[in-house]
This record gives C-alpha cells, structure tokens and sequence, in this order.
C-alpha cells in the first residue's frame, strides 16, 4: 500500500518534469537555442519546490516539517490516502502535495473557501485532542505540555469543528517524526496568550481597529443603544469602570439604573463576584428590562445590598412590580455538565471509520440522548422563553443571577433579546448583539476554549450551545431570521480559527491588555469575526442570506400578495368544497391551510418557543459535515435552501419585470437604468454561473466536506447551475427587449 | 472518471427533462377549478380541532346566501370558511347557523344511526368536555357544548380497531364509566356517559355495528357512498399496459402474457404480467408450481438503458429436502440472459437468513446458489409482519398521549420502529444500487412476495425512476406494485372487522409511507407531493370511504366491482392537486437516481404523522406554507406578467395596423 502511495509521487514528480519539459521549449526562448537540460531541471524543480511549500499568512512561520506524510481520505480505513509533506507553522498544521488527485478535488470545491485556511489545514487553535498511535496499534491521547519519546505511526487530531484528520508517519524519518509530533502537541496550547499565533498575526498583519464593530468598548455604543430602546433618562451609562479600577471583568462602560451614583456602584461592587454588578442588558417597549449580575460573595451583607440593586432597577422600570430574579445557577445546567455533555457529543459524532459508523448507528438515538446535549439546549430555550414571558407579559423586569455572571447570562440574556426583538434577528442586529453580551460584558472566549493551557475545567462549548439554540429557533421560526444555518456554522468556525479580536479574550480589561502590554510594541490590532470578507468571498457570504426572510422584509410586495390573496380567495370557493382531507387529516385546522397563506402573526416577539424533545433536532449541518457515510448526496438541508433561494429569485426578477411593463403600458419608454435589477442577496442572484456550475451538492453543502471514492459515482445530481434550467431568472434583462 | 460520470448524468438529465416537456399534463393543476360534485365537503373527521373562531383572520363577508355564522356550521374544518358559502349546495348549508351537535355535517349517502347527549369526550390534552356524540354509518361526531368555540372530534369509523366499554354501573369516580375506542391512526379516544339507564348501551352497539360492517355483515361505507368528483377518473390512473410501455416494454428481452387472465396461474397476481420473452406461456404454470402461491419471478421495473432489471416473486417451495426445479432455474437464467450487460443476477432475499431457513419446514426456503448459476444471493434482514406489528404498537405508546420528555429518544430507539425503517430503505438502496450501478438485474422475494418486497421494489423504483415521485407515478406506483400486485390490504389493515388482535394485521403499507417520508426528507425537492399528501394516503387507507385500498388482490376487488361501485382515493385527490404539491419541487436537478442514506442519523421519527395529535407538536411557523406562499407569489407575477406582455403586443399589433407615424417620431409622443 506505501508503496503506491509512494510510486504515485514519484510518477508525478517525473510527469510534472516532463511537463515543465514541454512548456518550456514550446516557448520561443530568446535564445533561440534549445534550453540546456539542466536548467529545464532546474526550473521545474523551482516550481516543484513552490508548489510544496504552504502558504503563510503575515507573521506565520513554519516550525518543523514532516516529509512523506500521509494524509489518509477520511472513513477510508487509512487504506487510501495521499502523501506530502506536514507542515506545522505557528497556525496551523498544514499538509502540501504534489499528488494530482487533490487539485482535481479542490477545483470542484469552490464554496466556503476559507480565504485564511485552506479546506484541509488545522488552525492550531481549533486542536481538540490530538492521539498518537504507535506502531503496535496503540492509541493514547497527548496532553499538552506532554514530550513524546515514541515515533508515531499515525497521528490522529480531533478538531473543535467535529472533525478528525489522520496523518500516517510510518515513512516519516525518525527526528521529523518525533518533532512533528511535539510541535504539534507544543504549539495547540500555548502557555500565553502573547504566544499564539493571532499575537504576531496583528502584529504583522496592520489591521484597522473597526470602530463600529466595537462599539459597546465606548460609551457612544451603549448610549445609542440606550437610545433606541428609549431607556434614557431611566438608565445611563456609567464611566465607574475607566481604567477597570473597580472590575476587571466588566467593560469600561456598561449601563445601571439612573438612581445608582457611581459611588453606590464602587460599594456595591465589592459585594459581588468578580465585582459582576447588576447592568443592563434590555428594555422592551413596555418598560420592562432585563439585567444581568453576578452571585453575591457569601460573606457579603445580601438583603441590604441586593434590595437597594433590585429596587433602583425596579425604579428604572417603571416602579410598579418586583423584578424577577432568575437565579440561572439553579435554572440552567452547570458548565461542568455543559462540557461533559459537549464532550459526549462530539465523541459520537465524531468517528472516522466506515465500521463505526454503522456500528453504533443502531443505538445511535439513546446515545444521543445520553450525551443530554438537546436536553440542555431544550432547558436554556425554556428559561429564555420564561423570561421573555415575564417581560412581555407580566410588564416585570427580570434578572438574570449567576456565579460569575458572563456564562449563561450571556446564552440567556441573548436569546431572550432575539425573542423580544427583530432587530437582532438581522445579521447586523445578532452581531452587535453577540458582540455586547459576549465579547464586551466578558464572556473568557480564552478559558471557554482552552486556548492556552488552564483547569481542563475551565473548557466548556457553551457559544456552541448558544448557536444550537439559535439554530433551534431557527428552525422553529423559518422566515423570521435573517441568517441560515450556514452563518451560525461558520461562526463556530471562526470562534475555533483564534485569529480574531471578537473570540480571543476573557474580557474587555483583557484584550487591553494583550494590544498594549510594555506600551514598547508598535500597536497590536486584529480583525473583527463580523468582517467577513477576511474569511470568505462576496459570493460565499451570501450564503449566510435567508431566502424566506428577505423577501418578506426587504421587498415591497403588498400589491402582489394583496392580488394573489384575491385570487386564492376565488380559487378557494371550490377548492374548499373539497376541504374534505384536510379537515381529516389537518389536526389544528387553524394552522393550516390556504387561508392561512400569507397571515403573519400581530407580534414580533418569537412565542411560543417549542421545547418538546420530539421537536428539538441535531444540528446535523454543524456536527455531521464531516462525516462522509451520512452525506446526502444531491440532498440534505440545502436542496431545500436552494430551491427557495431561486424561487425568491424568480418572485424578485418577475416583480422586476412587471414594474417594467407597467411603465411600457403608460408608454413612458423611459430608461431601463431606472429600473435597476434589485439585488436579492442570494446565490442566484449571482451572474457567475461558471461558479454555480462545478459545484456539486450534497447535504454537507457549502462545507467541503469529501466525498469518498466508493460515493463518488453517486454524485449524480448534477452541478448548482441545473438549478437554474428552466428558471425564470433573467440576468439581463434590460437588454433583452426589443 | 468523474467528469465523464457528471456528463453522463447531465446527458441523462436532459434526456428525460425532454420526456418531460413533452408531456407536461398532470401538474397543471392551479387554476383550472376542481370540484367534487356532491357535497362532500363537510368536515369529517379531523381530530380534536376548535371550530373557527373569532380569531380567526375575518373572510370577505361577500357571501350574500348566507350569514357570516352560517360558516360555521360547516366549517369545523378549517379550511371550509364564510366565504365558501354561498357555493354551497347541499341540504347541510342551509341547515343550522353554529355546528350543531345534533346534525352532524354528512356525505351523500351517509345517515345518522345514533346518538348519545350528555357524553363527556376526555381529551387528553385539554380535559373532559361535554357534548353530544353522533355515530353515523361512516363516522363518530363529537361536538361539546361547554366550550367556545367548540370542540369538535370527527373520526372516520373504520379508523376504529377496538371498542370497548370501561367501568360499570357501580365503577366510583368522575368519568369512569364510558367508552373506549382503540384506532389504528395512532390514537385512543375515551367518552364518559352517565351512570344512570345503561346510559352508553345504545350508542356503544351502533359503533359495534358501523364500525366493524364485515363482523356485521354489512357493506363498507364506501359502498354506500354517493360522492363524485369532477376530475379525471381515479380507476384509470393506473392502466398497466401504459405503464409498461411507458418502460418500454414489450421489447427484445421481454413481453406482456396474459397466461394469468383469468387468476388460474396466481389469484394474487393481476392479470396483465410481463415475462422474459423467451419463455413460453406453457411452461410458465411450471414455474408458478414451485413458487408460494404461484407467484413466479415477474418484471416490476426496467432500467431504460442498461435494460436491467427489477423482478419480484415468492419463495421458491425448496422444503427441507432442498427440492429443485429446472423450470424455475431455467426462467431464472432467462431473467438474467434478458439483460445484456451483466452475466449475473441477484437475488434480495428480504427476509433474515434465520427466517428463510425456517421457512424450509413449511415448504418454502431460498433458492440454492449451486442450482442456479451466476445468481448471488442476499438475505436483507427484515423482519416479518408480527415483529413490525409489535414495534407499531410500542411506537403508539411512546407517541400517544404524552411522550417521555426526559427519554425520548431512548424511547422512540426501544421500540426499534426507525431501525425497521432503515433496514428497508437500506434494502432498497441495494437493490437499486444494483441495478443502477452494477447495471445487473435483482429478483425481489420474501415468503409471500406481496409484503416486504412490494416495499423493496416499491421504494427502488422510487429511487430509481423519477417518474414514480410525481403525483401521479406515485399513484401508479401505489396502483402497480401494491394493489394490482395483491398486498392485502384487507387483511393487514383488517378493514370492518371486530378482530383487532388478529395477527394478519401488520403495518405494512404505513411502513412503506413512512420509508417515502424519509426520503421526502432527505430530498426536499426531488418529489412532487409534500407530506400532507402522504398524510391522506394513510388516512384513507384506514376510512374505507374510497375502494382504494379494500381488497386484497386484484381478483377480488373485480368480483366486488369496485371500480364500479366505489370510488377512487386518487380522484378525490387529483382533483385538488396543489394542495397536495411540494413547492419546493425541481424536477430537473433530480432527473436521476436518489440513494437516501439509510442511517439513523438521518433517519427521524415522523412526528407530523405519529405525534400529529399532540398540540404541542404543532409548529409555530410551518415551513411548508412559507414555501407555498413563494409558489402562489411567483404564479401571480407570471400571470401578471403574461397578462401586461399580452395587452401590450395586441396594442402594438393595433398601432401597426394603422397608418402610424413613422418610427422615428419619438414613441413617447404617441
């Protein structure tokens, strides 16, 4: 089997002089005279040379190298698999090949091309576990910190993002072997935070600080959001905070009842833990607020002080009614059972051979149910529903209470705001969202995901969690976010790429700190997660875009529905006559139906939140992508979103159309420049068919999930561009008249 | 390799998409107005459901006929509103203002046989109310009269497996003493009756007496039924020379041989089969000898290119002396020999290897690899019907009335309902992998031939033929390889009869719905239909309101005359297409061949249809009507579109008639 693997190499390398070979000469070389073997050689191997060399991102070095690796396909039984070399820099693990085979795969891969990474490499910070097999069969898991002595025949990494990379060191010499190895477990989890890769990064990297990204780190954020929810007057924001001379854990500024002087802040904040005092979070329009506090410290004076909190906040809601405190330590799961529960989660997601697979596909639903993932999220979207009820219904204010108060305050308090609110249900809306409850009320993003060496305890996938119960309602509420699955996913990923400002701190104090530590360096800066264009291309990003959402909140339709509801009404005299089946077959008939085409709901507010087991899913799009016996090919999840997509398309280029020939009517024969084509935000909407066109789907889409040799023949369903066959969809319109 | 696999597929995409455009018929179905003549549309049935209220979305009073309450009498049911009224011819319109518990709404032919006043229907989700309970010689019609709006329950009787009478005259306690009724849709319904005069006697035995018609030596409703639809006959949907040519058939390889034409070879078998051409009529009768009833290997599917393959049957009668017979091997062969590009055949066994051993001593058994040559043969581990009847009912337990919020999903794993599923779709995906891939042909059997390999061969040639997953193929799909094929439908739904622990029950056909349902799933728009209609195929398959599904071969429902005198499911449903249609339907990306992964991580429990009575399992915003409502948009804007397109060519056409100024002078000015 090596031997192929090595025979293969070697037959490339010759067919690629060969070729160098033939261009050259085929090139009228100035000098006329045919090009001297040796130089032919020699530039061949240049180019040979380049092309196994990884490519590196400002501040990335390479840090060992590991020839004649072996990259095994995934569920392959490390029976087929491609050689190269490992590269561990001090971002990633990369591997390059010569081997043909993997650029023929990566021409057909052309979405969520990550422009930072390419489809195969690790982000050292996305490095769950890494297990070394020995020769003897032997597996064991490396703990940071760890020297191996032993050569590896595999090297096993389980990824943060459910995915598991098998690298074969069997031809690997013996002193690559061991370096690459500790390289490997070495730089996954630094010691510092000023040693991960993001430090010389931005470094090197001259980001510009995006102001309107950070807003909540200043005190204009906070105040124009104060503003928007009218809750000036009622609360401010305060400044108790500058320099974080009273919580290290807070921002500089974050906003408390009017009523509380700075001076109350300063003596009540010693009474809570991590000086996490009772701020802000919301104010529905009724009045009613949420807030978010720490536990108070044992020893503390707890009525006086707790009172005196409460009743400003009761104050700055109105004055009438008590405000609910939800003690989420109690409500929620702990983080300890978070991170168990997440453990077990992607243990059983995770499994890179065919064998397994199927072998626990059988009690594949009582495991789940062990792993008490959906469980969790059911119980956090209950607590957030409470919650949301309180404030809607009861007019009362709700605080959010727990140990430390930047755990899940920060689920909760989150989706509570996406239930009450639309504006967070946009893209911009959920980013400054995650951006104010997270990252700025300081969410440890460094401990929650190890990445440099802690308390094992500290770990805990509780973003994950978050983005499960967004997934959740999103299912739930089909049209009434703005996102799709894909943009909660890619999320994940970028929290797991550790390159980022927005997921790489503890805490506002904290990334402080890490920019401007000695004030000697020149200014260290990142990018922003919410910058997307980092990471993907303009055509990528519209995948993050919401068919069913951005018609029905960015286009004026109210004509076109009011007519087709008319006609749904004449049509529906003798449809109903034959209600028959329905009425058999439809339990809840006030659901349902012809008649209910078009109603939308009184109220913004996502209510009722379903948290029935038999209705919760697994986010298969996030935690099964990798895992190639259970792609769909052809199908899954994003067959549906395409269809809608185009069917959004062709309602929008119709829409167009008939606003044109109405003019024509009036014999107004003006420009068609003034009837630019909307814009839909979506995948068909692009004019770059070629794209659509080498890009096969399947459910694991637009993930570059691989397909294995054995599924490879099934891939049948034909290019994205099939979409489009006998579509209304015109591209150019305006010239195609007269 | 792969580029030229992707052409190959892009070629045969466009192959059928042609097919396809040149015979567009069944889905034009949106504006043409469908009707059934008679007045059938009351709302029978539907579960639990609150009528109309005054919360719902007011409707154009236009209606000059009738009040606006005059709706709610018909209208139990959600989708028949004011606004349908004035089209409303029947006796029911007129009669009552609010729905009366006294006149339930009723079909043509349909009467009152009984009712019971004072009856307390136990919900099990919002509690007892109290009302009156009408049985008629279709249905049970509860509707309450403590509640506003009121609670109206209208259950199909033959949907009814047991009904029993719980407590007696002396039992203590509220409600006690009533009436159970055990129904085979996944779901148990219990009234409570006073305690006083026997008070549930009379109304318990008219339910005995309708409810189990066969028991009771009566006609089945759908005998009785007098509804018609205006719409093309459902009884001709499916013609199976048709759809033998539309496989292409007769051909070099194969023929159509009415050796069964009269039901002498196979009473089971229709009378229309398609044989290897080479094998004579003669000595097809010695094949039919040693297969379980007669059933020998005959053509379900051929692939339309590489001519392979899909052929069903029964067990060879091997027995425990391990007989053989030339005949059948020969036939065999020739099966086998029909296709060209492949020297081998399968045989999917779909029993496990441990059953088909045990059938031996009944006579039965498999066929011998070293008898018939070149054939491989694959055991595909299903079970038989008792197992799956068992895993239905331990499935109804978890799903009805509550679910185990804590264990759901160890439980819904317990009663190994998913895994049955995915053991046939599994199956399936073989067979059609097989033909697909390997381009070789598969002989289908279990014991009998008409339980689990109608579904094998059923779901491969939905994955394989794009055709079967519109809403008419489906039909004939359903027409061909279930009814026309002898499933007994008779015997394992046990239509009419008071038998409900009779163990030739078997759930059967709803497994193979549910198998359909996964890959509905798994390909959102690859198929016609959407979930409702598989939804109203399992409800009619239990109604017995239509002769769909009565019988349980082909024989016999000729002997009833059937067509004659009942109707079809598939007229009452074509008539209304678009309810029934997937909008997210896309013909053209799926031309080809769907391989479903058979895996629990991708298989789910279909709680639309097993948890559907359960108001909590109702979703908030169904995705379903968002993506119609994308449908109904786009069909406006083209109408429009048209329309304007249309006026303005007659416009200009008008101006050229004319002596018009010539073009030149600005067009704006004219």
């Amino acid at each position: 089997m090596a031997k192929r693997f090595m025979s293969y190499l070697n037959n490339y390398e010759v067919e690629m002089k060969e070729k160098g070979k033939a261009s050259e000469s085929a090139e009228p070389s100035p000098s006329s005279v045919a090009p001297e073997s040796e130089e032919v050689e020699k530039s061949a191997s240049a180019f040979f040379e380049n092309l196994m060399h990884p490519s590196l991102l400002p501040g990335e070095q390479v840090i060992c190298q590991a020839e004649n690796t072996l990259r095994f396909a995934p569920y392959s039984d490390r029976k087929q698999g491609i050689s190269g070399n490992l590269f561990v820099t001090n971002f990633k693990v990369t591997f390059v090949t010569a081997d043909k085979s993997s650029y023929a795969y990566k021409e057909t891969k052309q979405r969520q091309r990550n422009k930072l990474i390419e489809d195969n490499d690790i982000p050292l910070t996305c490095i769950d576990t890494i297990y070394q097999v020995l020769s003897g069969g032997k597996k064991r898991a490396l703990a940071y910190g760890q020297t191996v002595s032993s050569t590896s025949k595999y090297l096993e990494i389980h990824c943060k993002d459910f995915r598991i990379h098998v690298f074969g060191f069997k031809f690997v010499a013996k002193d690559q072997n061991k370096r690459a190895t500790n390289s490997i477990v070495h730089h996954s989890c630094p010691t510092r935070d000023d040693l991960l890769f993001a430090y010389e990064f931005g470094l090197n990297g001259k980001f510009k600080e995006n102001s309107q990204r950070n807003q909540f780190y200043e005190q204009q954020g906070w105040a124009k959001e104060l503003k928007r929810l009218n809750g000036e007057g009622r609360w401010r924001v305060a400044d108790v905070n500058l320099k974080y001379h009273l919580s290290t854990s807070l921002p500089e500024y974050f906003v408390v009842p009017m009523q509380l002087t700075n001076a109350d802040l300063q003596k009540a904040a010693g009474q809570y833990i991590e000086k996490h005092l009772p701020t802000w979070c919301y104010t529905y329009k009724n009045g009613a607020s949420l807030v978010r506090m720490s536990q108070l410290l044992p020893e503390s004076d707890f009525k006086a002080c707790e009172e005196k909190m409460l009743s400003a906040i009761k104050q700055s809601s109105g004055g009438t009614v008590d405000v609910e405190v939800m003690d989420l330590t109690q409500l929620c799961p702990s983080l300890m059972e978070i991170r168990a529960s997440g453990q077990r989660l992607m243990s059983l997601c995770m499994t890179d051979s065919t064998k397994e697979f199927y072998s626990f596909d059988s009690s594949w639903l009582s495991r789940l149910d062990s792993t008490q993932w959906l469980q969790h999220v059911a119980t956090c979207l209950k607590v957030a529903a409470n919650a949301t009820d309180i404030i809607l219904n009861k007019t009362q204010s709700v605080a959010l209470k727990e140990e430390t108060g930047y755990d899940l305050s920060c689920v909760i308090s989150c989706l509570v705001q996406i239930l009450l609110d639309p504006e967070y249900r946009t893209q911009k809306g959920f980013a400054s969202l995650v951006q104010r409850e997270w990252v700025v009320m300081g969410h440890p993003f460094q401990r929650r995901s190890r990445l440099v060496q802690g308390a094992d305890s500290e770990q805990c996938p509780l973003f994950l969690m978050f983005l499960d119960c967004v997934w959740q309602l999103l299912q739930q509420f089909p049209s009434r976010l703005a996102m799709t699955e894909t943009y909660l996913t890619s999320l994940w990923d970028t929290q797991q790429l550790g390159v980022t400002d927005t997921f790489l701190f503890d805490s506002a104090w904290h990334r402080q700190r890490f920019f401007r530590e000695g004030g000697k360096l020149p200014e260290v800066s990142l990018p922003s997660a919410w910058d997307w264009h980092l990471q993907f291309s303009e055509e990528d990003i519209l995948l993050f875009n919401n068919p069913l959402y951005s018609l029905f909140n960015s286009y004026d339709l109210e004509n076109v529905i009011a007519s087709a509801k008319g006609s749904l009404k004449r049509a529906g005299k003798s449809a109903s006559t034959i209600s028959y089946a329905r009425s058999l077959t439809e339990f809840h008939g006030d659901c349902e139906g012809r008649k209910d085409l078009f109603k939308r709901p009184n109220s913004d507010v996502l209510l009722p939140v379903s948290t029935t087991a038999a209705r919760l899913q697994l986010w298969s799009q996030c935690y099964l992508r990798w895992c190639v016996p259970a792609q769909i090919l052809g199908g899954g999840r994003p067959a549906g979103y395409l269809q809608q997509c185009l069917l959004v398309e062709e309602v929008i280029c119709l829409d167009h159309k008939l606003k044109i020939l109405q003019e024509q009517k009036k014999q107004r024969e003006r420009g068609r420049d003034q009837f630019p084509r909307p814009q839909s935000g979506l995948v068909f909407s692009l004019e770059a068919q070629s794209q659509l066109n080498s890009c096969h789907l399947t459910s694991s889409f637009p993930f570059p999930a691989e397909v294995t040799a054995q599924t490879q023949h099934k891939l049948i369903s034909g290019p994205l561009s099939l979409y489009l066959h006998d579509s209304l969809v015109e591209y150019e319109f305006a010239n195609s008249e007269d | 390799m792969q580029h030229r696999l992707a052409l190959e597929a892009v070629l045969r995409f466009s192959q059928i998409s042609m097919d396809r455009k040149q015979n567009p018929g069944t889905q034009e179905s949106g504006t043409s107005s469908p009707g059934l003549k008679a007045a059938s549309r009351d709302s029978l049935a539907a579960p639990e459901r609150q009528a109309p209220g005054s919360s719902m979305e007011s409707p154009s009073l236009s209606s000059k006929g009738s009040d606006g309450s005059a709706s709610k009498s018909l209208c139990s049911s959600a989708s028949s509103s004011s606004e349908n009224v004035e089209n409303f011819e029947s006796k029911v319109a007129q009669e009552s203002s609010k729905p009366s518990p006294d006149q339930p709404p009723l079909l043509e032919g349909e009467t009152v046989k009984g009712q019971g006043y004072d009856v307390t229907y136990l919900c099990p989700y919002s509690g007892p109310t109290r009302g009156t309970l009408s049985v008629t010689n279709y249905k049970l019609y509860f509707c309450s009269i403590d509640r506003e709006p009121p609670l109206i329950l209208d259950v199909p009787l033959g949907i009814c497996s047991r009904v029993e009478k719980i407590g007696g005259s002396t039992s203590k306690g509220e409600n006690s003493y009533g009436i159970d009724i055990l129904c085979k849709d996944f779901r148990n319904l219990r009234f409570a009756h006073k305690q006083e005069n026997h008070s549930r006697r009379p109304i318990f035995e008219k339910i005995q007496q309708f409810a189990f018609p066969i028991t009771n030596k009566m006609p089945l409703f759908a005998f009785e039924f007098k509804g018609s639809y205006d719409t093309e006959e459902g009884w001709r949907i499916y013609d199976p020379q048709t759809e033998y040519r539309r496989q292409g058939v007769p051909n070099d390889g194969w023929r159509i041989t009415h050796v069964n034409g009269n039901y002498e070879v196979a009473d089971s078998y229709p009378s229309l089969l398609v044989v290897p051409k080479a094998q004579p009529d003669d000595e097809l009768k010695h094949v039919a000898e040693f297969r379980t009833r007669g059933r020998f290997p005959v053509l379900s599917w051929i692939h339309p290119e590489s001519q392979a393959t899909i052929t069903r049957s029964s067990q060879p009668m091997v027995g425990v002396a391990g007989k053989r017979n030339k005949d059948d091997e020969h036939y065999i062969q020739m099966i086998m020999e029909a296709n060209a590009q492949s020297h081998k055949l399968y045989i999917m066994d779909a029993r496990p290897s441990v059953n088909a051993v045990a059938n031996k001593a009944r006579g039965g058994g498999y066929e011998n690899e070293d008898s018939y040559h070149n054939a491989e043969l694959v055991f595909l581990d299903i079970h038989n019907i008792h197992v799956m009847r068992e895993s239905s009912r331990k499935l109804k337990e978890e799903c009805f009335p509550a679910i185990d919020e804590a264990h759901w999903l160890s439980k819904i794993e317990s009663t190994h309902w998913l895994e049955h599923i995915k053991v046939i779709l599994a199956g399936a995906v073989r067979i059609a992998d097989k033909v697909e891939s390997n381009k070789t042909s598969v002989l289908v059997h279990c014991s009998d031939g008409w339980d689990r390999t109608a579904q094998l061969t059923s779901l491969a040639m939905l994955m394989l033929d794009p055709y079967y997953r519109t809403i008419r193929g489906f039909e004939v799909l359903i027409e061909k390889e279930w009814v026309s094929f002898g499933h007994k439908f008779r015997q394992r739904v046990g239509h009419g009869e008071d038998k409900h622990s009779d163990d030739n029950r078997s759930p059967v056909f709803l497994q193979l719905v549910d198998c359909v349902w996964q890959m509905t799933q798994q390909f959102p728009n690859a198929f016609e239909f959407n979930e409702h209609f598989l939804i109203t195929i399992l409800d009619h398959l239990y109604s017995c309101l239509f002769g769909t599904f009565l019988y349980n071969c082909q024989m016999h429902a000729e002997k009833e005359k059937v067509k004659e005198r009942t109707q079809s499911l598939w007229s009452f449903v074509n008539c209304q297409l678009e309810e029934f249609t997937n909008p997210l339907y896309a013909a053209y990306v799926h031309a080809h061949v769907l391989f479903p992964v058979a895996s629990l991580r991708r298989i789910h429990l279909w709680t639309g249809y097993y948890c559907r009575w359960n108001p909590r399992m109702r979703p908030q915003e169904p995705i379903h009507l968002r993506n119609r409502e994308l449908l109904v948009l786009k069909a406006q804007l083209q109408r429009r579109v048209q329309e304007l397109q249309k006026e303005l060519a007659n416009k200009h056409a008008r101006t050229n008639l004319q002596p018009s100024p010539p073009r030149m002078s600005s067009p704006v000015n004219v």
